[in-house]
């Protein structure tokens, strides 16, 4: 059943009939300049996130944040651990050369694992 | 004492039921199974699910609507009074006819009483034109409205979607997207199915309201949509509901074919460098740019938006404990329910079992293939470019910004071709900036179909 008419003048852009069912290329035309809208919008973001970047880098001020802490000594434990973890995953012969502490600050992967656990329909 | 029990069962609502309720009934038992047993984005199709249910019960004291001012629908005039000053009604009760001032609109409108009460006042005079939403009679009851008809305002006055989208910027890291801007175009690009959506919807009948509705389920965003469905087309609100947060789900079915079909096995094989780090600093700049940028261009998506990137900055600026957990956990959890049960309770029958909603169900996988083959292609063509790092295409699809589970089957595609290839941090740049190219073609609907 059609929507009665509004009161209030359509809007100027897709102007046609009531039911608002406008001719295919005004359609398309239409859907084209949304879609260079969304770009238009997406690009300009870009390109200020991009020159931001480059200005803080430029000004000096590296965009990573300096890890303060120096790394203490390795505890051994820690070490054993790793290379529990490493010989696990890896299942071929294999040497655990070095280890080095993680200075990305992001965590990525943790986080990532942290979002899997704590996905909605899996709390037990 | 047999006349008590003859008198209680006269209230029961076993007579309320009717066919459609019934049907609604198994759909309602399909979905439950689906989010229960099959995990299909269990957190708002159970809601959703279970606020069918009561819609398509004979409720008392959930749905109704409370006696007060009974307004003209549209500009016209009053023709005649069917009840007098004093005279009590029942719900569904023939209160007036109106006849539009509009000429393409024929013959007589019935207004009836959308609740029992008493008429306590006759507000306009018949032959006299009345505008759309003047009050023309007034109903008197002391019973409120239900429970649902209060909290349906928070999707009728779209105040749930921009508050869970507060909860979406809290919960969502823009560091991959920062460290590399130009996926924000993949995001873009993936919204191609919004539109390739809108115009098939249009060739199947679909008004201009009711396609953008429809297109806008490729932007694989529950908020987004139920935003600009209520604005649009609110009739079609729980068809497409029930199709965004289904095909949400599907994602990892409906994607990977469609990216296999449009890379080669040598561009699944591209590595790309490591992000850089990126610091606070840089994030919280970030969400103030695009609240302003995106507010500035399409002001009609201004409350998602701004609150996604409140919710953001509130995650960046590390000095909101507080809010940001409230944000991430009570605020989204509570507003998830209630948004998802007001959903649900717009499935009545009538509205739901219509061929409508089969042809809604068909266009929604449209829209997400076509949504994933834009961010692909999108990625191509960047390949193509003399400048720029290349960007292996299978995080194009990610732009399909169903967060993060578009961006586990660009890992695990790219995995597929080369096994330490790890693509997931990579694919959550388009997958996030999906979010706000979804939004922003949102705004560009709102702005230019709302009529009013």
């Amino acid at each position: 059943m059609a929507p009665l008419p509004l009161a209030s003048a359509l809007p100027p852009v897709l102007a046609a009939e009531a039911a608002g069912r406008p001719p295919f290329l005004e359609n398309l035309s239409y859907q084209f300049a949304g879609m260079a809208v969304v770009l238009l919008a997406l690009g300009m973001i870009c390109t200020a996130v991009a020159l931001l970047g480059r200005m803080l880098q430029a000004a000096g001020r590296r965009p990573a944040p300096a890890p303060t802490a120096a790394p203490a000594a390795l505890d051994e434990r820690v070490v054993a651990a790793i290379a529990a973890a490493v010989a696990h995953v890896v299942r071929q012969p294999h040497r655990v050369v070095a280890v080095r502490p993680d200075t990305d600050v992001q965590h990525a992967w943790s986080a990532e694992g942290r979002r899997a656990i704590y996905q909605s329909h899996k709390v037990r | 004492m047999l006349d008590n029990l003859l008198n209680f069962f006269r209230l029961t609502a076993f007579a309320g039921v009717t066919w459609q309720m019934a049907v609604m009934w198994v759909v309602v038992v399909v979905l439950l199974y689906l989010a229960v047993y099959k995990g299909f984005e269990p957190l708002l199709l159970v809601p959703i699910a279970f606020g069918a249910l009561i819609a398509n019960l004979p409720t008392r004291g959930v749905v109704n609507e409370p006696a007060g001012p009974v307004v003209a629908p549209f500009d016209g005039t009053v023709l005649r009074w069917q009840v007098q000053v004093g005279q009590t009604v029942d719900e569904g009760d023939l209160l007036a006819t109106l006849r539009a001032t509009d000429p393409r609109v024929t013959g007589e409108r019935e207004i009836r009483a959308a609740a029992h009460g008493r008429v306590i006042a006759l507000d306009a005079t018949p032959g006299q034109p009345v505008l759309a939403g003047q009050p023309v009679l007034t109903l008197y009851s002391n019973e409120p409205g239900g429970l649902y008809y209060y909290l349906y305002r928070g999707i009728q006055w779209e105040l749930f979607p921009p508050l869970i989208f507060l909860g979406v910027g809290a919960l969502t890291d823009f560091g991959p997207l920062i460290a590399r801007p130009i996926t924000l175009l993949l995001g873009g690009a993936a919204q191609l199915g919004v539109c390739l959506t809108f115009l098939g919807a249009s060739l199947l009948g679909f008004n201009n309201g009711e396609a953008a509705s429809i297109g806008i389920i490729g932007g694989a965003d529950g908020p987004t949509s139920i935003f600009t469905c209520t604005k649009l087309a609110p009739h079609l609100l729980s068809a497409v509901a029930v199709a965004a947060y289904s095909y949400m789900s599907l994602v990892p079915l409906i994607q990977p074919p469609i990216m296999r079909a449009l890379t080669t096995p040598q561009e699944r094989l591209i590595r790309m460098k490591s992000l850089r780090p990126v610091s606070r600093l840089e994030k919280m700049l970030f969400a103030l740019l695009v609240t302003v940028l995106c507010i500035l261009l399409v002001p009609a998506a201004s409350a998602l938006i701004a609150m996604l990137m409140l919710g953001n900055f509130l995650r960046e600026c590390g000095v909101t404990e507080r809010l940001l957990k409230a944000s991430q956990n009570e605020i989204i959890n509570a507003v998830t329910n209630f948004l998802g049960t007001c959903v649900g309770i717009t499935m009545t029958g009538d509205t739901f079992l219509r061929a409508d909603t089969l042809k809604i169900l068909g266009l929604g996988v449209v829209a997400f293939g076509f949504s994933t083959a834009g961010g692909v292609l999108m990625a191509k063509l960047m390949n193509h470019l003399p400048f720029g790092e290349k960007i292996n295409p299978l995080i194009g699809s990610a732009g399909v910004s169903a967060v993060p589970m578009a961006a586990r089957v660009s890992q695990v595609e790219g995995q597929r071709a080369d096994p330490d290839n790890y693509l997931l941090m990579h694919a959550m740049g388009p997958n996030v900036a999906g979010v706000i190219g979804t939004a922003v073609i949102a705004g560009y609907y709102i702005a230019t179909l709302a009529g009013h």
